[in-house]
């Protein structure tokens, strides 16, 4: 691969003051600042102490971001904004025992002199300034960091060997500087026009789009010799509607749009015809009966079914390193993953594959989100086979390795971690069958199902709330609701009810139960054509909208699928009335 | 993609505003909408209610090491409510050990005074706002604690005039981009003092104007505009104390702030203090004689006496109530009084940061004197009455999102016992001598401080000192030293107040509390204490940058293989 290569590594040495520096172009201040700053941060020492930094990771991400919020075509906010976002990383003691993984990793009990954010000029001076006193806070961190490890591990009997920091080959990758915009002028008109089209919908009682765009290079330099400078670009366009039943039920829609390329989004057309879906959606629920609880064959449409999959598998398959506490002491709460210790068994039926491709831009022509070049660890995003033939072959990973796991990162790590690790996240998700039929043939197939064991309908599910834009209150609910200690599914927006003749009949207010990666097993048929999915992860639960530092944009490709067996039941919770006014008439209708 | 919308920034600035008329109709609009059916179909129903809007117009420029930091501009609506059920005597806001209850949250509401989309969002707010406020009056009529005989039996609610008020702010005329190109040069001074580690200088130019409407038949409508220049830096004692000076200049349009010159001098001035102040000596925990600068004085005055005036404290059991039972009693030194004067808009031409024609609650803004020649005359005062005063006096304020309580103002320390600044340093040297200590001291710069009112933790406050010297009794000069915070407690504190200078200072704030952040003012003289206790200042437990700062080179060009 072009631009690639190795720089030796002395193994739990210092970092060598005489590694080549990597070639860095004369014209960029940033990486000049960054690499001259480092070259003399390597003799970094505290005269009574052994621990000298042997990783060094600078980065900056310098962003123009844009974002609109219109509702009912009223502008309710815009924002843009130029700014300079450093992360720097400074690793004590070696690969095989440093700093990091400890329960209080990250903890500096000292001052910050560094700015959070940096100058927007190329001013090399102001530049090495900050990256002066950040690197400095951020060795002391790691000093103070290393001594309070060493001091849990003194008394603990059996502890976790493995190594706190897998080596990787460095990547240098200069691309050029991002130097594309978003027209603003353009964009805020589409926006607020777009928000007009729920005027027409006087029977919704909130709704908005919003729109932002992020433009930006970012910067990596790394002690390995790793040098990047990758231009960045991410639009979208989201839309939601919430309305409340008679009953008291809260219902609600949602769109979501994105491109990694500027001018990517949808056309105008486009994206009115999917906005105004959501409202129509969203007055179709509001006289939809409300479901009931439901057990047998469920088929999800392929999109739902993409939806699925980016959420059970997707949340399943990276793996944490549980921290080193004292001993005693509590461990802090951790998510872990419902696939841990199921390297070789199997998940999936063994007509089934599951790939993750990050290196992947396009599929049959259409543009996938999670393309990228490198990942948060400046690691080369590599092809993972998760599932080979229904059984689970692997893990998403990043540079932290993890116990009875593959040691090398595959260039995942693509959201903040914990303890000085980063976490995993799907890129391009490939959820694929080798025996498939087509959609029409699974529908007669789930109705025969339902036949066969004498239930009036069976359920179709064409779309899942996810990302999540329920209310804070739906939301809480969701997480609080006994999901047999399993992780809550984000609830199906669009289920049906298919009766024998082939109706089908929109219900609401219905949620999963007990469904998990273990229900992947239920799949008993695939359709022959595939949906592709495209959403912003952010980390937050059911990917909720508006959360997160990190964003990692990705796609899940899967066909339809047929699950054998599954749990949908009636949340038991108060509904608030509705309110005692009648909304507020409209006094500009849609143009 | 690395990571995404992990800074909220800059908002930005958009089409020129509506009529500001418009969006007083259109509130008005729902308000009597909402509370005409609210009337007729809530159990219980509400007997009052306000929408309120701030609209904000803000513009920053910031500058480092002779690097931009920051350039943006924003506007943003913030929509309030309040939703009373129940009678003036008893509604949903009754306090409970304390708790008044919350019913607002700030709501964005749109920029551009479209109707639709404001009174959707307006409705939708009333009603949240109305179901938890019905909840709240049940859940209280239910409680026993109510049932108990309270010293304080007033009013949850006053009743006040309604008041029909508009004032036009110009727009702020910003030169952004000059002040870019300004600030980027000033902030390059500081590079003559390389022991500093951080420094910067912005300004802000900003303009609030506040609406409110209430089922009163009030109508208000106020502008403020406010322009501010901020230079910081700090530093690390080699002990690895953390030091940093600050100092602001105030005005109403950007042509009033100062000009480069005078920052310069302040730039100067900062560098010069702060490389001082990492070698000065550290003073240990000392009780003696001190003179307060009038800055210094007027947050002393805030955090000790200001909070305590503040009237729903006198209404809180749980509240230390220092001066509850002191009105017409003795409360200061015979030769000082204090008022609280909103209406104040200047002082010695500088412009005072507690300034409003109406408070948050609607109600006239005027001056109050609180303390009259040491005696304790009255309490700061919102809509929520106390014994003995059953009506505001304009004091009813919140940041958006909050609810309103008694706040300050514009405080002013006047004296009836004012001698020059050198007569109150002779008056130190006198003092020292009696009480035969080597020297005093003299605090010059406070950056603000802190006080607990609460009846269970101590009633105590700590003043922040940034710049501190110490005065010597046989007249040597004066020796700056550092790591000193003023304690102790506020009764003991007062009447070891002398005299006072006769030159006042103004010390512009921001000041946080029950109802978030407001901007007020502390205007005072200097003052002699013949007592005062200091404790040493917490330090930070690292030490100075490990290497010396980078050289001062434009960096090499790339590198060769």
């Amino acid at each position: 691969m072009r631009g690639l290569f190795v720089v030796a590594m002395l193994a739990a040495a210092a970092v060598s003051a005489q590694a080549p520096g990597p070639k860095i172009p004369a014209d960029d201040v940033i990486l000049r600042a960054m690499r001259d700053e480092l070259d003399r941060s390597r003799a970094l020492r505290v005269a009574a102490l052994e621990d000298r930094p042997y990783y060094i990771e600078y980065e900056l991400e310098d962003v123009n971001t844009f974002s609109i919020s219109a509702s009912l075509g009223a502008l309710i906010n815009v924002s843009a904004g130029h700014g300079r976002a450093p992360s720097l990383s400074v690793r004590v003691g070696g690969y095989d025992f440093d700093n990091t993984n400890h329960v209080l990793t990250g903890r500096f009990s000292g001052s910050r002199f560094d700015q959070e954010r940096w100058p927007l000029d190329n001013n090399y001076a102001a530049l090495r300034h900050n990256l002066w006193l950040a690197t400095d806070r951020a060795y002391k961190g790691a000093l103070e960091s290393i001594a309070r490890k060493r001091s849990s591990l003194r008394n603990t009997a059996a502890r976790d060997t493995t190594a706190d920091f897998s080596k990787a080959e460095p990547v240098n990758l200069i691309l050029p500087v991002n130097r594309g915009s978003a027209d603003e002028a353009v964009w805020k008109k589409r926006t607020i026009g777009l928000s007009h089209i729920f005027n027409s919908y006087p029977e919704i009682f909130s709704s908005g789009v919003d729109m932002s765009a992020y433009i930006g290079t970012s910067y990596m330099l790394t002690s390995e010799g790793t040098v990047q400078r990758v231009p960045e670009d991410l639009l979208s366009l989201t839309a939601r509607a919430q309305a409340q039943a008679a009953d008291g039920m809260q219902v609600h829609d949602s769109v979501f749009f994105q491109s990694l390329a500027i001018e990517g989004l949808p056309s105008e057309l486009d994206l009115t015809r999917g906005i105004t879906q959501v409202a129509d959606n969203v007055r179709a629920l509001l006289k939809a009966p409300p479901g009931e609880a439901y057990s047998g064959p469920v088929l999800f449409e392929a999109r739902a079914a993409a939806q699925l999959f980016a959420q059970v598998l997707g949340d399943n398959v990276k793996v944490s390193r549980r921290p080193v506490t004292d001993p005693g002491g509590r461990t802090p709460p951790q998510v872990v993953s419902e696939l841990e210790s199921k390297i070789g068994s199997r998940i999936l039926p063994e007509w089934m594959d599951v790939v993750d491709d990050p290196t992947q831009k396009e599929w049959r022509g259409r543009p996938l989100v999670g393309f990228y070049h490198t990942d948060m660890e400046g690691v080369a995003g590599a092809p993972v086979q998760i599932v080979e033939k229904g059984v689970f072959k692997n893990f998403l990973l990043t540079r932290t390795p993890v116990k009875g796991v593959p040691a090398a990162s595959n260039g995942h790590a693509r959201l903040s971690g914990n303890y000085g690790a980063r976490s995993a996240a799907i890129s391009n998700m490939f959820v694929r069958a080798s025996q498939t039929k087509p959609l029409a043939d699974l529908k007669k197939q789930l109705i025969e199902m339902c036949q066969q064991r004498n239930k009036p309908y069976g359920i179709l599910i064409r779309k899942l709330d996810y990302p999540s834009t329920a209310s804070l209150q739906e939301l809480r609910s969701l997480v609080a609701a006994p999901n047999g200690g399993l992780r809550a599914v984000s609830p199906p927006a669009l289920a049906y009810r298919v009766y024998p003749d082939g109706r089908e009949e929109l219900i609401r207010g219905l949620r999963f139960r007990g469904v998990s990666t273990r229900s992947l097993r239920d799949i008993t048929a695939a359709s022959d054509e595939n949906a592709a999915f495209d959403f912003i992860n952010n980390g937050a639960p059911f990917a909720f909208s508006g959360l997160g530092g990190y964003l990692a944009p990705a796609t899940v490709l899967s066909p339809s699928l047929l699950f054998e067996e599954m749990e949908l039941e009636v949340p038991q919770e108060e509904r608030s009335k509705p309110p005692l006014v009648p909304p507020p008439p409209f006094e500009s209708a849609t143009r | 993609m690395r990571k995404l919308g992990f800074w909220i920034v800059l908002v930005t600035a958009v089409t020129a505003c509506g009529q500001p008329s418009s969006l007083i109709r259109i509130l008005d609009e729902e308000l009597q909408r909402n509370f005409t059916t609210l009337k007729q179909k809530g159990d219980p129903p509400p007997y009052f209610m306000s929408y309120a809007v701030s609209e904000q117009e803000n513009e920053l420029v910031s500058a480092s090491n002779g690097a931009l930091l920051s350039q943006s501009k924003g506007q943003a609506r913030f929509f309030d409510i309040s939703v009373r059920v129940g009678s003036h005597k008893l509604d949903n806001y009754h306090r409970i050990r304390g708790d008044q209850g919350s019913f607002t949250s700030r709501t964005a509401i749109a920029i551009d005074d479209g109707a639709d989309s404001i009174k959707r969002r307006v409705w939708l707010e009333t009603d949240r706002a109305y179901q938890s406020a019905a909840e709240r009056l049940i859940q209280i009529k239910t409680n026993q604690q109510v049932k108990l005989a309270q010293e304080d039996d007033s009013d949850d609610f006053s009743t006040e005039p309604p008041a029909t008020y508009s004032d036009s702010t110009p727009k702020i005329k910003f030169a952004s981009n000059d002040w870019a190109v300004r600030l980027r040069k000033l902030s390059a001074d500081f590079g003559a003092y390389p022991d500093l580690l951080s420094s910067a200088i912005s300004v802000t130019a900003s303009r609030e104007t506040k609406y409110l409407v209430n089922t009163e038949g009030s109508k208000i409508q106020q502008g403020r505009p406010f322009v501010r220049v901020i230079i910081v830096a700090s530093a690390k004692a080699l002990d690895g104390m953390d030091l940093s000076l600050n100092e602001t200049f105030e005005a109403d349009d950007p042509a009033h702030l100062p000009s480069d010159d005078v920052l310069k001098k302040s730039i100067q001035k900062m560098g010069e203090d702060l490389t001082a102040l990492r070698r000065a000596p550290v003073v240990d925990p000392y009780v003696g004689p001190a003179i307060l600068s009038g800055k210094a004085a007027g947050v002393f005055f805030h955090e000790i006496f200001g909070h305590r005036i503040e009237g729903h404290r006198q209404k809180d059991d749980s509240e230390g109530q220092t001066f509850t039972k002191s009105v017409n009693g003795p409360v200061l030194p015979p030769f000082l009084s204090v008022v609280l004067d909103p209406t104040r808009r200047t002082f010695d031409k500088i412009l005072l940061n507690g300034t409003y024609q109406y408070d948050d609650e609607g109600v006239k803004a005027r001056p109050v004197t609180v303390v009259d020649h040491g005696i304790l005359k009255t309490f700061l005062l919102s809509r929520s009455p106390i014994k003995g005063f059953p009506q505001s006096n304009g004091h009813g304020r919140r940041e958006p999102g909050a609810e309103v309580v008694s706040r300050q103002s514009n405080l002013i320390v006047e004296s009836a016992n004012s001698v020059s600044e050198d007569k109150l340093r002779t008056m130190l040297r006198d003092e020292l001598k009696r009480q035969n200590k080597p020297w005093g001291l003299y605090f010059s710069q406070v950056t603000g401080g802190y006080t607990t009112t609460g009846r269970r933790g101590l009633q105590a406050f700590t003043v922040i000192p940034l710049v501190v010297y110490r005065v010597y009794a046989d007249g040597k000069p004066d020796e700056l030293v550092r790591g000193v915070d003023i304690v102790g407690t506020p009764l003991a504190s007062f009447s070891k107040i002398v005299a006072t200078s006769d030159k006042s200072a103004v010390f512009n704030g921001i000041c946080g509390a029950e109802s978030g952040s407001v901007p007020v003012s502390a205007i005072s003289p200097a003052m002699f204490i013949s007592e005062i206790e200091i404790q040493r200042k917490e330090r930070s437990q690292d030490g100075p940058p490990l290497l010396p700062p980078p050289p001062e080179t434009s960096g090499s060009a790339g590198s060769v293989q």
